[in-house]
C-alpha cells in the first residue's frame, strides 16, 4: 500500500519534473527565436561588419556564404538551434572566438560586480527601509527618501564618472577602472572567472585586494540603485505590518520594539522581499552596459552592446539565452527559498 | 540630462555607501607605472582579427606591426614614407620586370627560436591567398591568385625567393604592398604544428608566429594584450621591455588613468578633454598623421547631382576651416585630395575655400536659383554626424537644404554600395601606403562591372581616361615620373571628380611627459612602440 502511494508520488514528481524542463525550454527556445527574427530583420549587414567597408564583391560574397546568410531564414535557424542543441553556440565575429569561450570570461565579471552591488543594496537597504519605517516621516525617513531620490533620478554613468574622479582620481582611495591592475593580470589562472574567488583558492592575496580595489567603486555605484529600490519596497512592505493587529498584541504583550520589528515584522515581510531582491539581482545579472563602460569593466551588459553594434547574432544569440537562463533560475531560487520561508506555500 | 540636484549632495550619496578609508589593493593608484613598461589606454573593440593576413583594422595594425616583421618598412623616423629594406634585404627585377628576386636576411630568430629561411617567406606569400582573408585582395591586385601562387611564388635559394607578378609594376608599388601586414614573414614551422583545418588561422588569432621586435605574450579580446620584448631581434632590442594596452572605452576614464599616472598614454581623448590637459604639469600633447581621409561624396545616378556645377557648388560649401580648426580641433587637418599627406605623389593644394556666394551663383546657373534640398547619409557615430551637422549648416547658407540621415555604420554602408545615397560622409584608410591603393577606388573605375568595393562604382562616376591613367601608374617604374601622373591625376580628381575631400586624420594622444619616442601612428600606417624611451 504504502509502497504503490511512493510509486505515485514519484511518477507525480518525475512528471512535474517532465513538465518544468519542458516549460524552461519552451521559454528558452521563444526568447531565442524572437531573438533571433529581429535580429535578422534589423538592416544592420554582418557581413560588412566582417569584411570591411573596402572589401571588394568576391569577397564579400565568400564571408555571406560562410556565415549562411544566402540560406533561407527559417533553415538558417533549424541549422542554428541545432547546433544549439548540441552546445555550439558559433563563432563571435567580434572576437573571433566560440561564443561560449567568451560568455565563460564575461558572465563572472558581471556576476562578481552584481552579486558585491545586491550585497551592498540588501545589507544597507533593509536596515534603511526599515528605519523609514519605523520612523515615518520624521528625520530618518525623510533622508532615506532624498538619498533613494538621488538614486533613482541621477544618471548613472555621471554617478560612475564622479565616483572615479573623487575616490580615484582626487582620494585614491580606491583603483582605477578594470577588474585588476595591469600588473595583475594573468597572475591567477581563472578557475570560476570571478576573480575574487580564483586569487582566494590560488591563496594570492595581493591580487585578492587589487581585485576588491577595482569592483568597490563600480559595486558601490551599482548598489546604490539597489539600495534606493530596496529600501523603497521596504519601508512600504514595513509600514504594511507595522499596522497589522499582531503587531499591537505584540507590544501588549510587552514585547521589545526590537524584537517586534526585527523578528516577528520582518520575518513576514521577508518572502516579499526576496522577491525584489531576485528582481533586481536579476536586472544587474543582465550587466550594467553604462557602468561597464565607464569602469572597462569586461562583463556582459558590454559584450552584447557590442555585439549587437555589428550585428553579431551569435554572440547577441548566447548572450541573451544567459539572461533568460539566469532570469528562470533566480524565480526558481526565489521559489524555492518561499518554501523554506513561509511553511503556507510548502 | 543633467541632473538639478546640487554635486555636493550626489557626492555625498554615494560617498555613504563607501569605506571610509583607502583599499591596500588600492596603493597602485598612486604608483607610477614601472620605468621598463609602456602602459596604454586605447579603444581596441575593434580589433577582430591577430593573424596578420586576416587582419584588417588600424588597432590590429598597431600590435601586428610591433610583433611580425614584414619584407619592407617606411622608416618610422621620418616625416615622408621612406622605404627601407625588412626581411628582405635586397631585391633584383628581371629584364621585364614582372619577376623580382628577393635576397632574405640571414641570422633572423623567429621568436620560438627558429630560423627564419626563404621557406618562411614562401609559406607566407602563399598563405593570405591560401585562407582568402578580406586583404587577400591586395596581393590579387598584382597578378597572385589561389590558382597561380604556387608557381608564382616560388623558392630558389636557401635565402632567396622569386615573385612573378602580372604586370612590369613600379618597384615602389611592389615594396610598399610589402611593407602591409599581409607581407608579414610567419614562422611557418609552428604554424604549421598547429595548422588545425584553417591552416592556423583561428592559433594565429591568439597566439602570434613571429620575429619581431616584440612577442605577444597575452590577448583578450575587448580587454588587454600584452607585449614582451624580444631580446634578439635582428634591428637591435626595443627600449621598453614590455608593453599593455588595456582597452578603456570612455575618453573620460582614460583622461583619469593618465592624469593617476597609471598610464603612460591615453589613446583616444576627445577635444575636450585634450583641452583640459593642455599645460598640466608632467603631460605632453602629440599629434601624428594618419593615412586616413573624410570626404562626402555625390551620388551620379541621381538626377540632381548630374548637373557638374551642382557638385561643384557643394565643394564650395564645406567649411573647411571650420571643421578642422573648430570641429575636430587637433584630430584632422585640413586636406582635399585622396591621397593623404607622405605618402608618394601626395599634393597638398586646396583649391577649394567656404564660399557661399559663389556657390549660389554656381547653382543659379545649373537652373536652381531658389536652392535645391538633398539628404545626406552618415553613421550616428563622431566624427561623421558631427560633419554632417556642420555641413547641414554651411550648406544651408549656399542655398542648399541638407536632411541628414543618420544610421549605424554598418547600415550606412551597405546603402552606399547599394548607390542607394544622394550624398555620403565616409572616413577612408589606407590599406597599405602607396598611393594606388587610394588611386584605385578614388579615380579607377574600369567601365563594364560592378564594383561596389571602389568608390568611384558606389558614386556612379564615369572616368575611362582617368581609369586608364590610374592603370598605367601602377606600372611607371620611374619614381618621380610614378609620382607626376599622380599629382595630375589628384588635379584633374578635385575639378571634376563627385567627392569632396575636406580632411585628412591625425591620432592626438596625450602621454606622461617622461616617456619619449613613442609613436601613434606612422607613415606604416601603425603605432611604434619600440622606439619608445622613459626617462
Amino acid at each position: 500500500m504504502s509502497a504503490t502511494m511512493g510509486g505515485a508520488g514519484a511518477l507525480r514528481g518525475a512528471r512535474r519534473g517532465g513538465e518544468f524542463v519542458l516549460q524552461v525550454a519552451l521559454t528558452l527556445l521563444g526568447l531565442l527565436a524572437v531573438t533571433f527574427f529581429i535580429g535578422r530583420v534589423v538592416p544592420i549587414d554582418p557581413v560588412l561588419a566582417v569584411v570591411g567597408d573596402q572589401a571588394p564583391r568576391d569577397v564579400y560574397e565568400a564571408v555571406r556564404a560562410e556565415l549562411g546568410l544566402d540560406q533561407p531564414l527559417w533553415w538558417q535557424f533549424w541549422l542554428y538551434v541545432q547546433k544549439m542543441a548540441v552546445g555550439d553556440f558559433g563563432t563571435s565575429l567580434v572576437t573571433n572566438r566560440p561564443v561560449l569561450d567568451d560568455i565563460a570570461r564575461v558572465f563572472p565579471a558581471t556576476l562578481e560586480l552584481a552579486t558585491i552591488a545586491t550585497i551592498i543594496g540588501v545589507v544597507l537597504g533593509v536596515p534603511m527601509g526599515i528605519a523609514g519605517a519605523v520612523y515615518q516621516d520624521r528625520w530618518p525617513d525623510q533622508l532615506v527618501r532624498v538619498i533613494g531620490l538621488v538614486g533613482y533620478s541621477v544618471p548613472i554613468f555621471w554617478l560612475g564618472i564622479m565616483g572615479l574622479l573623487v575616490f580615484y582620481g582626487i582620494l585614491g582611495w580606491v583603483s582605477g577602472p578594470g577588474r585588476l591592475g595591469v600588473f595583475f593580470e594573468g597572475i591567477v589562472d581563472p578557475v570560476t572567472g570571478v576573480i575574487l574567488i580564483d586569487a582566494a583558492i590560488a591563496g594570492e592575496w595581493e591580487v585578492f585586494w587589487n581585485a576588491v580595489s577595482h569592483v568597490v567603486l563600480p559595486a558601490a555605484v551599482l548598489g546604490y540603485f539597489s539600495i534606493a529600490y530596496i529600501a523603497r519596497m521596504t519601508r512600504s512592505f514595513m509600514l504594511d505590518q507595522l499596522s497589522q493587529e499582531y503587531v499591537i498584541t505584540a507590544r501588549a504583550k510587552g514585547l521589545s520594539e526590537a524584537r517586534i520589528i526585527w523578528v516577528h515584522a520582518l520575518k513576514n515581510i521577508s518572502v516579499q522581499l526576496i522577491t525584489v531582491i531576485a528582481l533586481s539581482y536579476a536586472r544587474l545579472l543582465e550587466g550594467a552596459v553604462l557602468t561597464e563602460t565607464v569602469f572597462a569593466w569586461p562583463g556582459l551588459g558590454r559584450y552584447l552592446t557590442t555585439a549587437l553594434l555589428a550585428a553579431d547574432m551569435n554572440a547577441v544569440l548566447g548572450g541573451t539565452l544567459v539572461v533568460g537562463a539566469v532570469f528562470v533560475g533566480l524565480n526558481l531560487l526565489s521559489d524555492a527559498l518561499y518554501k523554506l520561508m513561509d511553511p503556507r506555500a510548502r | 540630462m543633467m541632473p538639478s540636484l546640487p554635486k555636493r549632495a550626489l557626492l555625498t550619496g554615494a560617498g555613504a555607501s563607501l569605506a571610509a578609508a583607502a583599499l591596500p589593493g588600492a596603493r597602485e593608484a598612486q604608483a607610477q607605472t614601472p620605468r621598463t613598461a609602456l602602459v596604454i589606454a586605447a579603444q581596441i573593440d575593434d580589433l577582430v582579427a591577430l593573424d596578420p593576413h586576416h587582419s584588417f583594422e588600424v588597432t590590429g595594425s598597431d600590435l601586428l606591426k610591433n610583433v611580425y616583421d614584414q619584407l619592407f618598412v617606411l622608416d618610422p623616423t621620418k616625416d615622408t614614407a621612406e622605404l627601407q629594406p625588412g626581411i628582405a634585404e635586397s631585391f633584383t627585377v628581371s629584364e621585364d620586370g614582372k619577376t623580382y628576386t628577393f635576397r632574405i636576411r640571414q641570422g633572423v630568430r623567429f621568436h620560438s627560436g627558429n630560423a627564419l629561411t626563404a621557406a618562411d617567406v614562401v609559406y607566407s606569400l602563399r598563405r593570405p591567398l591560401m585562407i582568402n582573408r578580406t586583404p587577400a585582395f591586395m596581393f590579387r591586385s598584382v597578378g597572385l591568385t589561389r590558382d597561380n601562387v604556387e608557381q608564382n611564388v616560388r623558392q630558389t635559394g636557401d635565402f632567396e625567393v622569386q615573385v612573378t607578378f602580372n604586370q612590369a609594376y613600379a618597384p615602389t608599388l611592389i615594396q610598399n604592398l610589402f611593407t602591409a601586414n599581409i607581407a608579414s614573414v610567419l614562422d611557418s614551422r609552428l604554424v604549421q604544428q598547429n595548422a588545425g583545418d584553417d591552416m592556423g588561422n583561428s592559433w594565429l588569432n591568439r597566439n602570434s608566429a613571429a620575429s619581431g621586435a616584440y612577442r605577444l605574450v597575452r590577448y583578450q579580446p575587448n580587454e588587454s594584450y600584452m607585449l614582451e620584448r624580444n631580446d634578439q631581434w635582428w634591428r637591435g632590442r626595443a627600449n621598453l621591455q614590455r608593453v599593455i594596452v588595456r582597452h578603456v572605452p570612455e575618453a573620460a576614464t582614460q583622461r583619469l588613468l593618465l592624469e593617476r599616472g597609471d598610464v603612460d598614454v591615453a589613446r583616444n581623448l576627445t577635444p575636450t578633454d585634450i583641452a583640459a590637459l593642455r599645460g598640466r604639469p608632467n603631460i605632453t600633447l602629440a599629434e601624428f598623421p594618419r593615412g586616413t581621409i573624410q570626404y562626402f561624396s555625390a551620388n551620379l545616378t541621381f538626377p540632381l547631382l548630374q548637373n557638374p556645377k551642382v557638385v561643384e557648388a557643394l565643394k564650395y560649401l564645406v567649411d573647411y576651416d571650420g571643421i578642422a580648426n573648430n570641429l575636430l580641433p587637433g584630430q584632422v587637418f585640413p586636406h582635399q585630395s585622396f591621397i593623404p599627406r607622405a605618402i608618394l605623389g601626395a599634393v597638398d593644394t586646396r583649391p577649394y575655400t567656404y564660399d557661399p556666394d559663389r556657390a549660389r551663383r554656381l547653382l543659379a546657373e545649373a537652373g536652381h536659383a531658389n536652392g535645391i534640398a538633398l539628404t545626406i547619409d552618415t553613421a550616428n557615430s563622431f566624427p561623421s554626424l558631427d560633419v554632417a551637422q556642420t555641413l547641414q549648416a554651411s550648406m544651408a547658407r549656399g542655398g542648399v537644404r541638407l536632411e541628414v540621415l543618420p544610421a549605424t555604420g554598418a547600415q550606412v554602408l551597405a546603402k552606399f554600395r547599394a548607390r542607394n545615397h544622394q550624398l555620403f560622409i565616409g572616413i577612408w584608410g589606407l590599406g597599405y601606403p602607396d598611393p594606388h591603393y587610394n588611386a584605385d577606388s578614388f579615380s579607377s573605375n574600369p567601365p563594364g562591372t560592378d564594383n561596389p568595393g571602389k568608390l568611384t562604382w558606389r558614386n556612379g562616376w564615369d572616368i575611362p581616361e582617368l581609369t586608364r591613367r590610374t592603370e598605367s601608374a601602377m606600372t611607371e617604374r620611374d619614381q618621380n615620373a610614378r609620382a607626376a601622373i599622380y599629382r595630375q591625376i589628384q588635379e584633374e580628381f578635385m575639378n571634376t571628380s563627385p567627392f569632396a575631400i575636406f580632411a585628412q586624420q591625425q591620432v592626438q594622444v596625450a602621454h606622461r611627459s617622461n616617456l619619449r619616442g613613442y609613436m601613434a601612428s606612422s607613415p606604416g600606417l601603425s603605432a611604434i612602440y619600440w622606439l619608445a624611451t622613459k626617462g
